[in-house]
């Protein structure tokens, strides 16, 4: 039972930390320029698919193809910020409604090109290991490690680099921000690329253990959202620790409760939190004021 | 703006009417049909959105149980289809203020969507397991027929149609329809006139849902069979998606941006699995270029012009009239 307990702990951190790292370029993107941005997912599969085709058919390193994926998905995000983005941050709604769009062209982009047919990458490990009692698949291990670490350094670089200052002072205010020297366009484009980066090797570690199709971003999306929302809006630490949160619910419910109801833990959460916290776990608190 | 209301509606009745007469294939009468449904559930949605500013996700899932309590009334519960409705929309309109009451009162904004997000998606999750009632994800296949021929569906559907929107015109000239112009303008300035914002939110948010589970109702037979995908927050940001394009806050607006998003992929059919890709840059082009949406961009006035200059002019002489009388019978200032 205590290791029962245990393994299914883990499981949720896996996924929690999996979750978190999508969910993080979607807080930095509405915190920085207020857009709600369902094209997001689309970076997690994009990720993906790359790392599937390069490792199969060019039979490369996981690692390097992890590597190349992440850096094709950084010129999308950039290219995408460039051409429409840019143009979108007066309104909340231009800004939702233009992702939308370009969801449904990357989204059939990608099942016009590879097909829709589902593909699955080979693990990198596929020894199991075996501690304390406990047996855990290396493959399992390796990515919560990859995206643990992932998740770890992109909470240092936000804290002490001197990007990361500017891109924290401009979600907390941006015209003083831009006042005080920093290029709030710049820090916007470093903002959409990073988050894209984690999202594509967060797609790309997905990738090694469910399957692979073009609509596959769409779960870790709303999931994205979800975390968004629970764990304060702009808030990194915030989409971190309810990431955890509802991976570790979603774990527990599915393994003891009903595991057909396992999306729905994670809304309960979010929709009793959000009815005692009204601004998240981590967000302002307080109304609004005039 | 009022009159042009009536020009537009008028026209494109006339042509709804004459439709079915001309001879066309059944694939086309069953692509108009969709498209008014849509028509439907994008107007009801606007008026939450665009005319109240609430921004709910739950549609979808409105629309669902609509379909789902209307056919189940109908197939277990042994109702005709036509008196299923009525206990459907009470149902509804209960289950909209369970969920709208708490949702409203603690919740606003991008925290409202969420909420309803997570609430659609949890009568989603029921529906598609609740096996021994709904079917569970494989479906309900609906075995009754409430209309002898595809015209007399057709022309319900028109009647509901136009009747929605007709009704969230009347309804936004009503008091609490104005209320809810001035809560989506500013919240905090519309409560300090006395406006209750809660109520007048809740009244809308049962209104607007009761009227897609209406449409969800009249889905069911058409397509003969229902799924849970019905109820799946997809379907609510793709109506967001085809408000915004048609223009948000506008009387036609939705019609536009339905007839868009239902029909431009059959149109495109011929490009194979790139139409959506086709409508997906036909969507980012229009929102860039015209911001306001197709509707909004053309419409003169501001998108929020729901009552006509006259009636402001009106309201305005009024006032003026009653401020001199008021002055007349101040006394004067020395």
């Amino acid at each position: 039972m205590g290791s029962d307990i245990v393994q299914t702990l883990l499981d949720g951190l896996l996924v929690g930390s999996l979750y978190a790292s999508v969910a993080i370029g979607i807080t930095l993107v509405f915190g920085l320029l207020g857009i709600l941005n369902f094209a997001h997912g689309e970076f997690f599969t994009i990720g993906a698919f790359i790392t599937f085709v390069i490792t199969t058919s060019y039979n490369v390193n996981f690692l390097i193809a992890l590597l190349v994926a992440a850096t094709a998905v950084a010129i999308l995000a950039f290219v995408l910020e460039k051409l429409v983005f840019r143009f979108c941050t007066e309104d909340h709604l231009v800004g939702l409604a233009a992702s939308l769009g370009l969801v449904l062209i990357l989204q059939n982009a990608i099942a016009a090109i590879w097909s829709p047919n589902p593909r699955y990458l080979d693990p990198v490990f596929n020894t199991t290991l075996k501690v304390l009692g406990l047996s855990i698949p290396s493959q399992r291990l390796f990515v919560m490690i990859v995206s643990v670490a992932l998740i770890g350094m992109f909470y240092l670089f936000l804290q002490y680099t001197k990007t990361g200052k500017a891109i924290r002072a401009m979600a907390q205010n941006r015209e003083a921000a831009s006042l005080m020297g920093i290029k709030t366009s710049s820090v916007n484009i470093v903002v959409f690329s990073l988050g894209g980066v984690l999202a594509a090797i967060a797609g790309a570690l997905f990738a090694t253990l469910f399957a692979i199709t073009p609509f596959m971003g769409s779960v870790p999306l709303m999931k994205g959202f979800v975390l968004t929302v629970l764990g304060g809006l702009g808030s990194v630490p915030g989409a971190i620790l309810a990431g955890l949160l509802v991976g570790t619910a979603e774990s527990f419910g599915s393994r003891f409760l009903s595991a057909a109801f396992r999306d729905g833990y994670g809304f309960i959460i979010l929709i009793v939190t959000l009815l005692v916290l009204p601004r998240g776990l981590l967000g302002k608190r307080g109304r609004e004021r005039v | 703006m009022n009159r042009a209301f009536w020009i537009i509606l008028i026209v494109l009745l006339l042509v709804g009417l004459v439709l079915p007469v001309l001879p066309m294939n059944d694939y086309i009468m069953y692509l108009i049909i969709l498209v008014m449904l849509h028509s439907i559930l994008a107007v009801s949605m606007n008026l939450l959105i665009g005319y109240t500013g609430l921004f709910t996700l739950a549609h979808a899932a409105f629309y669902g149980l609509g379909a789902y309590i209307s056919a189940l009334l109908t197939m277990k519960g042994g109702l005709p289809f036509w008196e299923s409705l009525i206990p459907m929309l009470l149902i509804v309109a209960f289950m909209a203020l369970i969920i709208g009451y708490p949702s409203l009162r603690f919740t606003s904004g991008i925290y409202f969507a969420l909420v309803t997000f997570g609430f659609g998606e949890l009568i989603r999750l029921i529906v598609a397991n609740w096996y021994d009632v709904t079917g569970g994800s494989q479906g309900l296949r609906i075995n009754y027929v409430p209309f002898g021929s595809r015209e007399g569906y057709y022309y319900t559907i028109l009647i509901i149609l136009v009747g929605t929107m007709l009704g969230v015109r009347w309804f936004l000239r009503t008091k609490i329809g104005r209320g809810c112009l001035a809560i989506r303008e500013d919240e905090t300035l519309a409560e300090s006139l006395g406006i209750n914002l809660l109520k007048y939110k809740l009244i809308t948010f049962i209104l607007g849902s009761c009227i897609a589970a209406l449409a969800g109702a009249f889905y069911a037979p058409f397509m003969r069979f229902i799924n849970p995908d019905m109820l799946n927050v997809n379907m609510s940001v793709n109506l967001i998606g085809a408000i915004f394009l048609g223009g948000i806050g506008t009387t036609f607006g939705p019609l536009v941006g339905s007839i868009i998003f239902v029909a431009l992929p059959e149109v495109l059919r011929v490009a194979g699995t790139w139409r959506l890709v086709i409508l997906g840059a036909t969507i980012v082009v229009t929102v860039m270029l015209m911001k306001k949406g197709i509707v909004g961009s053309f419409s003169k006035g501001s998108p929020i012009m729901i009552i006509s200059k006259k009636e402001m002019v009106r309201g305005t002489k009024k006032q003026v009239a009653k401020k001199q009388t008021v002055e007349q019978s101040l006394p004067p200032i020395e």
